[in-house]
């Protein structure tokens, strides 16, 4: 019942002067809104991560050369033809394809851009996500019948013909010391994910025969297997047993790394977060501004309000209730300032996020984590002054002027 | 009701020590109305703050309504003054940018009155004192007699043992001033004890019996006979 009329006379001294609220609560607003705009940004690329994990990275197993192994890499380690296959066909796996990749210079008219050309084989679309927007992707026969055909990628072909439309036009492929003419036979749909298009920078890519890839990169050996493996096996368990096989087709298992997918986004979520954690911690020092702001304002306040306080002692106000009166005010304030704050940094971070195409999360979480620390701003740094308005002495606090 | 016995007070400033108040003995009844006379630096302020609750004695007693106001904690001075004690000041002090009926209501809300008892309350104090039309007035809008008499609403609205009034008419034209006495008076005649404090001679002669301070020490006591002055007084 006090409480509701100290409630009451706080509200009134606020809004009573609105410009010094405003500008106290200033700090505060600008603290939390930092923190939400961070957090909802890492909150966006993780949730895009996550998505593009799911649509794209389930199940997936890299095996590499491991160049940082006491004993070098010989040829002998690379893949064969025959080691791709007995891969494919292991019980575990769906799909298997080689993987050669070169960065090579396309040329088309006077267009020139310069791709990362991935030779690939005619599976390799079951291995990783591909989705054509027009024509298609490699087949059985491309591989094997060493055709001259490729699959770019929409950037690249905007750069090149200035239209998706592209299909069956003929593009001259050179590494520095081959060049080969190369048929469009289908265009390869970019990924949803804001993410991952941000990764690729501004390079295009495009999928090749891996047989027209050897001849061009002079190898008939491989670097990279690239494995797909049954929704229900686990990833980690079905690595072990693709160098099992790859042990007993007498390959040495030391030499290669077996990366999954699913770690690796996990490493990369992890980066985020750290990201956020820290950058959210640096725009937290603004909040601690935003309280030595709040406390100024009320030392002033309470120093301005002496002879209110003196009065209010004088008809038997106690102790608790002119402390209970500037913490409340220092509280209402800060929590105000922390609800704007969360306001206008859930919009600034929701154009942010529509800009990159990200997905929009403003978590729960967030919210009570700006209330709880608003509250406590507010608690922290109202204290001193609500004490040392309670503690006056009422004889002085009548004679203020 | 109120009993005060070799009540002493010193002022400590480093080295220099200042007496403000020495062996001060005093009885005062219910129902009284007593005048307390004095020049400035002559005790009288500090001997009301000490009666007030607000300030606490160097040494003596202080019996206020069967309680020793010695050793009571800044809370329970707060209490005492909440429901014992009605302070009427010279400045009026009323809350800025509060009306009237707040003003009124805040010793209530103190003392955990519910709201609607409150309002009842201070409304019926406020018609006592005349000001039944400007309940929802701000202090800024009164005129002097009429903040006074605001305060004075305030003062009375807990039912108080004692009303305290530090020169409550020094800021106040004679008129207002008048009006003001008469309240004061009406609430003696209904059984209120009152203190008042004053430098000027007539003002204090309206009281029923008049103390004299003079450097910290009471050098007069006596009642105040106006009416037979007034018979002898041919004019």
């Amino acid at each position: 019942m006090v409480l509701i009329e100290i409630l009451k006379v706080s509200v009134q001294n606020i809004w009573s002067n609105k410009m010094r609220s405003i500008l106290t609560m200033l700090g505060l607003i600008i603290g939390i809104m930092a923190v939400v705009i961070i957090t909802t940004l890492g909150n966006a690329a993780q949730a895009d991560i996550y998505s593009a994990f799911n649509e794209e990275g389930k199940g997936k197993i890299n095996i590499n050369l491991n160049y940082n192994t006491e004993r070098p890499v010989q040829y002998r380690d690379f893949f064969t033809e025959d080691d791709v296959s007995a891969v494919d066909s292991h019980e575990d796996v769906l799909a298997a394809s080689a993987e050669i990749t070169r960065w090579v210079t396309l040329n088309y008219g006077n267009e020139e851009t310069t791709i990362n050309l991935l030779g690939v084989n005619s599976n390799y679309n079951e291995v990783e996500s591909i989705e054509v927007s027009r024509g298609r992707f490699l087949t059985e026969e491309d591989v094997r019948g060493r055709r001259n055909v490729i699959i770019i990628d929409e950037r690249t072909a905007m750069t090149l013909f200035d239209t998706l439309d592209c299909i069956g036009e003929k593009i001259s492929v050179t590494t520095g010391y081959f060049t080969a003419e190369l048929m469009v036979v289908g265009v390869d749909k970019l990924s949803d994910s804001a993410i991952l298009n941000m990764a690729m920078g501004n390079y295009g890519y495009g999928y090749t025969p891996i047989t027209i890839a050897s001849r061009m990169y002079y190898t008939d050996r491989y670097p990279r297997l690239m494995v797909h493996v049954n929704e229900l096996v686990d990833v980690d368990s079905a690595g072990g047993r693709i160098l099992t096989l790859l042990e007993r087709r007498n390959k040495d298992s030391e030499i290669y790394r077996v990366s999954n997918r699913e770690s690796e986004f996990k490493q990369v979520n992890q980066v985020i977060n750290t990201l956020t954690t820290i950058i959210s911690g640096i725009a937290a020092i603004s909040l601690l501004v935003g309280g030595i702001g709040i406390m100024n304002i009320m030392l002033v306040s309470v120093t301005e309000r002496t002879r209110e306080v003196g009065i209010k002692k004088a008809i038997g106000a106690k102790r608790g209730v002119i402390l209970l009166q500037f913490l409340l005010e220092a509280i209402i304030l800060s929590v105000l300032g922390g609800l704007l704050g969360l306001a206008i940094g859930s919009a600034i971070g929701y154009g942010m996020v529509s800009m990159f195409k990200l997905p929009f999360i403003i978590s729960s979480n967030s919210i009570t984590m700006a209330f709880i620390f608003s509250i406590l701003v507010g608690v922290i740094f109202g204290v001193y002054p609500a004490n040392k308005a309670s503690k006056m002495d009422p004889i002085n606090a009548l004679r203020y002027e | 009701m109120i009993e005060i016995k070799n009540l002493s007070k010193i002022y400590k400033t480093g080295n220099i020590s200042v007496t403000a108040l020495k062996n001060v003995t005093l009885k005062i009844e219910k129902g009284e109305f007593v005048g307390i006379m004095g020049p400035s630096g002559s005790g009288k302020s500090t001997f009301m703050n000490i009666i007030g609750c607000l300030d606490r004695p160097t040494s003596g007693l202080y019996v206020l309504d069967d309680k020793t106001i010695e050793n009571m904690s800044d809370n329970e001075l707060a209490e005492v003054r909440n429901n014992k004690i009605g302070f009427v000041f010279q400045s009026f002090n009323l809350l800025p940018r509060t009306s009237a009926l707040k003003n009124v209501e805040l010793p209530m809300v103190y003392a955990k009155v519910s709201a609607k008892e409150r309002r009842s309350r201070a409304l019926e104090a406020l018609d006592w004192v005349g000001l039944g039309d400007r309940t929802h007035h701000n202090p800024n809008e009164l005129s002097g007699g009429q903040k006074q008499r605001v305060a004075i609403a305030r003062s009375l609205v807990n039912q108080p043992a004692i009303i305290l009034a530090d020169e409550p008419t020094g800021n106040l034209d004679t008129k207002s001033g008048e009006e003001v006495m008469e309240i004061f008076k009406k609430l003696n005649k209904d059984g209120v004890t009152i203190i008042l404090v004053t430098h000027e001679r007539d003002i204090a002669e309206q009281s029923k019996r008049i103390v004299t301070f003079r450097d910290g020490e009471i050098i007069s006591d006596e009642l105040n006979d106006r009416e037979a002055k007034l018979k002898s007084d041919p004019a």
